[in-house]
């Protein structure tokens, strides 16, 4: 892989949280959440990091984003290392990698009318003048199937699915290049769930965006990455292309996931 | 059905509106609040009677027709110096109320933006504050700066502050939780603007209650100081003061002390009515289900 | 034997903006030691049906129908009765293991108040018995003791002790209302495996409340599929799932992605079911899912099509269903 063709580049991760102290002068006891994380992510490449509740797959998600500060290691972007980054060039990097959050009615809020809070990166990051604002942002509620006149109202307005939509608008709203999506599908009812993937599938392909999917639904990564990396206590135990890790797992955790999903037309529990 | 309190703000207020109307509480002590500032505002411009119109010859008359609720021990008008010693409660009150939110608020949220170190200090000086009795305290105060109208806002001021802190503070950590400010951090916006643009708007509803409950309080402590004496200064009028001066007088003129008495029960009643009526309403849990 | 029969269900809820009928015309039987998924999207009346049965749907429900289990009219009985069914007979599982259980008493506790309320034990002879249960339901002394606290146990292990709580009593039916939805994979897993054993070796019969297709055909015997607060399809879980006649079913399966076998090729997308389901005040007066339906013709408009079988484990309400040949769409 050249240099260029690098978007996302992950080295040696590693984060620790402070417990609450046990006694009053001993150090806190500390948690691992990361551990020793390393990952590399081509521009156009579908990454999916899969794992159980406590693996740190969200915990990785939010530190690539830099809202979490690791213990050691290195994430760059663009070229750029996020952590070595005045707030000015942070600021700038920002625009390249915009997030896809899980709970739709948690990630709006619901004070604020869909046009604001689809343009709210554009407020932060970018000095656009009003018109090209509001074309952006018809721009965008465009590609994500919504109508222009939805910009004037709430959320509560609107299904957990075109919740999700005007979530991911927001995302695209300064044409980035990575959309890192933290379960953004989990949340949602099966027929709404399937039409988000598409829409997912549909935007990579007309804008070239990469994608880091953060999942704990290996049905749902298997439709959507082209990579799978598996997590576990903040490790890594797995790496590979999607139907290699899907066709022949490799790792026992893998063989053990896999195994776990409950598949119709597979074996049943209760006949009466 | 997964909709549950969540409304467009105008539908909000309005929904307000129609269950507010509902609660005898909140009728009740929006009433009183109500008659309470209109009465204010009257005696700014008319009172029955002049307000310090001295009548030796009428002193001490029960009520009357021409003397509504009687005269005072210089003959002067009670009624009209209850309405003019309204505007002084509302005044002293709202300037220390303001005090209290206007630095506590932006020290709460400043703590629950920043954390770390900048918590510490802030939560320890509230600690300090909550740790003397507060009346006491703001005798101590008057003492110090001596007695007048200014001190006494200074006084009951300071120690409003720790109770918007601490509220604001507590509010805005799980808010800072949520995913909404998350995005707004991977937008790129900076605490203060999150601040500003998130966090403040989605409190501000507890904020409205707490101000109105701090307002009932700062009447009573106002009072309090002005019957010690280290309030509001003679000659401007005070239920405080009135109180006092009706002290000596009780078996003579009991009404003297009656009516000041039941001006500061009944707004301190209807403000808290009114802050407990809101309370129930801006509650989400208590919002309307589907 | 036919242990619980629910007959023309309706249960409608006063909203500021009228009344919203949530379930319509529910019918269904459940034999004693019998499995039955109930399947269906959020706001398709699942949840509601199970509240309904426990007698525990809020205040502003309106219902109407028969609830008879083990020969009693439930709807028609004083909330002192239901008290001493609940729990006893008639037993629930809850989606969110942590806010099931208290989190200030001890797990041994928990389990072992059921047994004092309702059959009178004593304090120690209920403890002995709770001991047993966690024993059987996974969590065996000395590595769980009866005296740890919720907090201190995982999601799964939690989940095992708000089984331990519904099986204390030895009730006759077990609701489990999206049992798994909260828990990781391998967790779900586990908790799956036991509810099918327990059940199965009590002879308890098991209404199991879930959105999901797979996990219907792994666990039930029989299944009934929701839509809109209407029954749109129901039969042997294996018959259901061979023909899925009603374009709801087959469209919802289609829609899963855990139902391919391998990634869709480059350029293919998901199935998915257009729109959304419509407002419970505002339904239309046709089929519930004409508004959606690919296979939708004039005929669907003026009334809900009754439910006719197809044959004797298998029935559907709709009038153009789909043939099994036909595949997925």
């Amino acid at each position: 892989m050249s240099g260029d063709d690098v978007l996302l580049k992950v080295e040696n991760l590693t984060l620790d949280y402070a417990l609450p102290r046990r006694r009053l002068f001993a150090a806190p006891p500390r948690h691992r959440a990361l551990d020793d994380v390393s990952l590399t992510l081509a521009r156009g490449e579908s990454l999916a990091v899969v794992g159980e509740s406590g693996s740190g797959k969200s915990t990785l998600a939010r530190t690539i984003l830099a809202l979490e500060a690791p213990t050691a290691g290195r994430v760059t972007l663009c070229g750029k290392d996020v952590f070595a980054a005045s707030p000015g060039e942070l600021r700038k990097l920002r625009r390249h990698a915009q997030m896809v959050f899980q709970d739709p009615y948690g990630s709006l809020d619901p004070r604020r009318k869909v046009g604001w809070i689809v343009a709210e990166p554009l407020d932060a990051l970018e000095r656009v003048g009003r018109a090209e604002k509001l074309a952006r942002i018809a721009e965008v509620l465009g590609s994500v199937g919504l109508k222009e006149s939805d910009a004037d109202r709430f959320p509560h307005e609107f299904s957990g699915g075109q919740r999700q939509r005007i979530a991911i608008a927001r995302a695209l709203i300064t044409r980035p290049d990575l959309i890192v999506a933290d379960e953004a599908v989990s949340a949602l009812d099966v027929s709404v769930q399937a039409q988000v993937l598409n829409l997912f599938m549909d935007l990579r392909e007309s804008l070239g965006l990469s994608y880091l999917f953060i999942s704990h639904d290996l049905a749902v990564v298997r439709q959507v990455a082209d990579r799978v990396i598996v997590m576990r206590d903040g490790k890594i135990v797995e790496e590979g292309e999607t139907e290699a890790v899907f066709g022949a797992p490799r790792h026992p955790y893998t063989r053990a996931l896999l195994a776990a999903v409950p598949r119709i037309g597979g074996p049943r529990r209760r006949a009466v | 059905m997964s909709e549950l309190g969540r409304s467009e703000p105008a539908a909000v207020w309005r929904e307000y509106w129609t269950r507010g109307r509902g609660s005898a509480a909140f009728v009740f002590g929006l009433g009183v609040t109500a008659l309470l500032i209109a009465v204010a505002l009257v005696s700014l411009v008319w009172t029955p009677h002049p307000i310090d119109a001295i009548d030796i010859p009428n002193r001490m008359q029960p009520p009357s027709a021409d003397h509504w609720l009687g005269t005072d021990l210089y003959g002067r008008d009670v009624l009209s110096r209850l309405m003019a010693g309204a505007v002084n409660s509302i005044a002293v009150s709202l300037v220390a109320v303001g005090i209290g939110a206007g630095l506590g608020v932006p020290l709460g949220a400043l703590a629950a933006a920043r954390r770390g170190l900048v918590e510490e200090v802030v939560m320890r000086f509230n600690d300090f504050t909550f740790a003397f009795p507060a009346l006491l305290s703001a005798v101590m105060i008057t003492a110090v700066l001596g007695p007048g109208a200014i001190n006494s806002i200074i006084a009951i001021g300071i120690f409003n502050i720790p109770v918007f802190a601490r509220l604001t503070r507590g509010a805005s950590l799980s808010l800072w939780k949520r995913d909404f400010v998350l995005a707004a951090r991977v937008a790129g916006k900076g605490r203060t603007r999150i601040t500003v643009e998130h966090i403040l708007p989605n409190i501000a509803s507890l904020l409205i209650v707490q101000m109105t409950i701090q307002f009932a309080l700062a009447i009573l402590a106002e009072a309090g100081l002005s019957y010690l004496g280290l309030g509001t200064q003679p000659p401007a009028p005070s239920w405080g003061k009135m109180l006092n001066e009706a002290q000596t007088l009780m078996s003579l003129a009991p009404h003297l002390a009656i009516f000041p008495g039941l001006a500061i029960m009944v707004t301190v009643l209807g403000l808290n009515l009114l802050g407990d009526g809101l309370r129930d309403l801006l509650d989400p849990r208590l919002r309307r289900q589907r | 034997m036919t242990l619980l029969s629910v007959t023309d269900l309706c249960v409608t809820l006063d909203t500021p903006d009228g009344p919203a009928p949530i379930l319509q015309d529910v019918s269904f039987e459940l034999a004693a030691g019998q499995s039955l998924g109930i399947v269906g999207e959020s706001g398709c009346g699942k949840s509601m049906t199970a509240l309904a049965l426990m007698g525990l749907l809020p205040a502003q429900a309106r219902v109407a129908g028969e609830i008879e289990f083990e020969g009693e009219n439930l709807l028609a009985l004083p909330e002192a009765q239901l008290c001493n069914i609940r729990g006893r007979r008639l037993a629930m599982v809850f989606q969110e293991p942590m806010t099931a259980l208290n989190p200030v008493k001890t797990i041994g506790f928990q389990v072992a108040e059921g047994l004092r309320w309702h059959l009178g034990l004593s304090r120690g002879a209920a403890e002995a018995r709770a001991v047993k249960l966690l024993a059987r339901v996974g969590l065996p002394q000395p590595r769980f003791s009866p005296d740890l606290y919720p907090h201190q146990l995982s999601g799964g292990q939690r989940q095992r002790v708000v089984i331990a709580m519904a099986l204390a009593c030895e009730p006759a039916l077990l609701i489990a209302d999206e049992p798994t939805t909260a828990l990781d994979v391998t967790s779900q897993a586990a908790i799956l495996d036991l509810l099918a054993e327990v059940t199965e070796a009590a002879g308890l019969a098991l209404l199991l409340i879930t959105h999901d297709l797979a996990v219907v055909w792994q666990n039930t015997a029989r299944m009934l599929v929701m839509y809109a607060g209407r029954v749109v399809e129901r039969g042997a879980t294996p018959a259901v799932f061979e023909r899925m006649a009603h374009p709801y079913t087959r469209g919802l399966f289609a829609a899963s992605p855990g139902a391919l076998e391998a990634a869709l090729p480059a350029g293919r997308r998901l199935a998915t079911i257009p729109g959304q389901v419509p407002d419970p005040r505002h339904r239309p007066a046709g089929c519930v899912f004409a508004g959606r339906c690919p296979r939708v013709q004039d005929d669907c408009l003026p009334a809900q099509p009754a439910e006719r079988a197809l044959d004797a484990a298998h029935g559907v309400a709709c009038l153009h269903p789909c043939l099994e040949e036909e595949g997925v769409p």
